[in-house]
Parts: C-alpha cells; sequence; structure tokens
C-alpha cells in the first residue's frame, strides 16, 4: 500500500475467485460515494471506557 | 500383508539395493502397494459418491463451506467480489472488528466489482443499553444498510445471513452482532433488511470509521 494515501479513502477488495487481495486509493467515484456514507452516518457517542449504568 | 488402512496406517518393508526378489518378496511389494492403493481411493471416494464413509460423500454434506476470507488493517471499506453465486441460496458473513473511532458498521451489495449504491436499502437494527434504553436505527430508503455491529477501539463482531443474494430478485439479510463500546454501549444487536431492487450480486461492502483490524469470512450452507 501506498503510505502516503489518505486513509480513510482506503478500500481493501478481496475477489473470491483468485483469492487475491488488493489494498488501494479510492477512485473518484467511490471516494464520493465514501464521503457520502460518512455525512449520512450514525452519530454515535465515543466510548468513555466507563459503564453508564452501575456494576 | 493386507493393508491397514484406513483403520490405521500401514508400515512397508523397503528393500534395499543388496534385497533379492525374494526378500522381500517382490509380489508381495506389488501386492501391499496395490491394496494400499485401493483403500486409499475407496477412502476417498468417487465423484458423487454415495458411500457414507468416503471423504468425498462427508465434503458433500457438511453444513458450511468456507468461501473466502480477508482482512484490512487500515482504510474505511472492504469489499468482497466474486463470492456470492448460484452453488449456494444461503451465505453467512462472520465480521469481527477494531476501529478507531465507534462506528456503526454500514453494508451495501455489489456487483461487477461496484456497489449498488441506489437509496433501496431498507433496514431496522435494535439494541437496548445497559440502562435499559431502547435504541432503534431504521430506514426505508437508504444508500446502505446499517447491520447490527458497532465497532470501536474494543473489538466486536457480527453475523449475517444473506438470502439468494445471487438471484435476480431483492436480497434479505438478517443478523446479529455486538457493540464494542462500554461507557455508551448496549447490550448486542439484532436486524435485517431488503435490498428493495431486482438484481443479481456477487458481492458486498462493509464500510466503516478507519480500521484497526477488520476480518471476514464468507460461508455457503449447504442447499441440501
Amino acid at each position: 500500500m501506498d503510505t502516503t494515501m489518505d486513509d480513510q479513502y482506503v478500500i481493501t477488495v478481496h475477489d473470491a475467485t483468485t483469492g487475491e487481495t488488493v489494498t488501494r486509493a479510492m477512485t473518484d467515484d467511490e471516494r464520493a460515494q465514501h464521503d457520502a456514507d460518512m455525512e449520512n452516518a450514525e452519530v454515535l457517542p465515543d466510548d468513555d471506557d466507563s459503564p453508564s449504568v452501575g456494576v | 500383508m493386507a493393508t491397514n488402512f484406513p483403520g490405521s496406517l500401514d508400515s512397508f518393508t523397503n528393500p534395499t539395493s543388496g534385497s533379492t526378489l525374494d526378500s522381500p518378496s517382490h509380489a508381495s511389494q506389488h501386492a501391499n502397494i496395490n491394496d494400499a492403493v485401493e483403500a486409499l481411493e475407496a477412502k476417498v471416494g468417487v465423484d458423487g459418491s454415495a458411500v457414507t464413509t468416503s471423504l468425498d460423500y462427508k465434503v458433500a454434506q457438511q453444513g458450511l463451506t468456507l468461501l473466502a476470507r480477508s482482512a484490512a488493517t487500515s482504510g474505511t471499506v472492504l469489499s468482497f467480489d466474486n463470492v456470492f453465486s448460484s452453488t449456494f441460496n444461503v451465505y453467512r458473513i462472520a465480521i469481527v472488528v477494531n476501529v478507531t473511532s465507534a462506528f456503526g458498521l454500514q453494508m451495501r451489495m455489489r456487483s461487477g466489482g461496484s456497489d449498488s449504491t441506489g437509496a433501496n436499502y431498507r433496514y431496522v437494527r435494535t439494541a437496548y443499553t445497559y440502562g435499559g434504553t431502547l435504541e432503534q436505527s431504521y430506514s426505508a430508503g437508504d444508500t446502505k444498510w446499517n447491520i447490527p455491529c458497532i465497532a470501536s477501539t474494543n473489538n466486536a463482531g457480527g453475523v449475517l445471513d444473506v438470502y439468494n443474494p445471487y438471484s435476480a430478485n431483492k436480497t434479505t439479510y438478517s443478523g446479529s452482532g455486538s457493540d464494542g463500546r462500554v461507557g455508551s454501549g448496549t447490550g448486542g444487536l439484532v436486524g435485517g433488511g431488503i435490498l428493495n431492487t431486482n438484481a443479481s450480486h456477487d458481492g458486498f461492502s462493509l464500510i466503516s470509521s478507519t480500521i484497526n483490524s477488520l476480518i471476514v469470512s464468507v460461508y455457503g450452507y449447504n442447499n441440501g
């Protein structure tokens, strides 16, 4: 993998026919789709690593 | 010596450069090897064997067949191509994931190396928090499924069953998974959905926040 690639725009593709796995930079279309996915993603609270309910 | 296989392994006497044809018996050497090869053939079985003790029969009867396994240690998407076919009707996808920030995993069906990105994904995902609060995620027209697995910096995972993805009909899935979060987490998730378009798919994509580790195995259920 090209270490200069922005990690959020990296995709890994596995071809089950050949058994080959390729990690590469997203194409422009894939990148635009990923931006849309992240924009519409759920907003989840980060984990504070402590139980919210007493134990 | 008749062969002991498959009850136990044979131990043959090898002739040396100084051995005569009668010690060990040359005829017996051939007979022993012939018997052993025949025993091996019987154990392996012919194509489509109906002999229940043959390996060919046992392999054909097994419940799940591993079709593909892959992993990502960077990036945000892991896609599988050419994993769904007409060979199986139902597939199981097993996921183990660890990411840099909390994220509900998303999934899209895929064909010919491209995701199906239309707003045709319908899903419901349900969970209870550790405080007993019901949390739901649902849509009747999204561009992806929110699947029942919430990734975080702790390991999480899920198992999904996907039904008839290769047929030119609507694909459905159901499954369950865990939530890697502790303080704000839920005690496991269940969910399911339908891709409301008639199309054949040969793969899928899992979409995440930045991946530390994402390991995915895909199995086909024996059609019986």
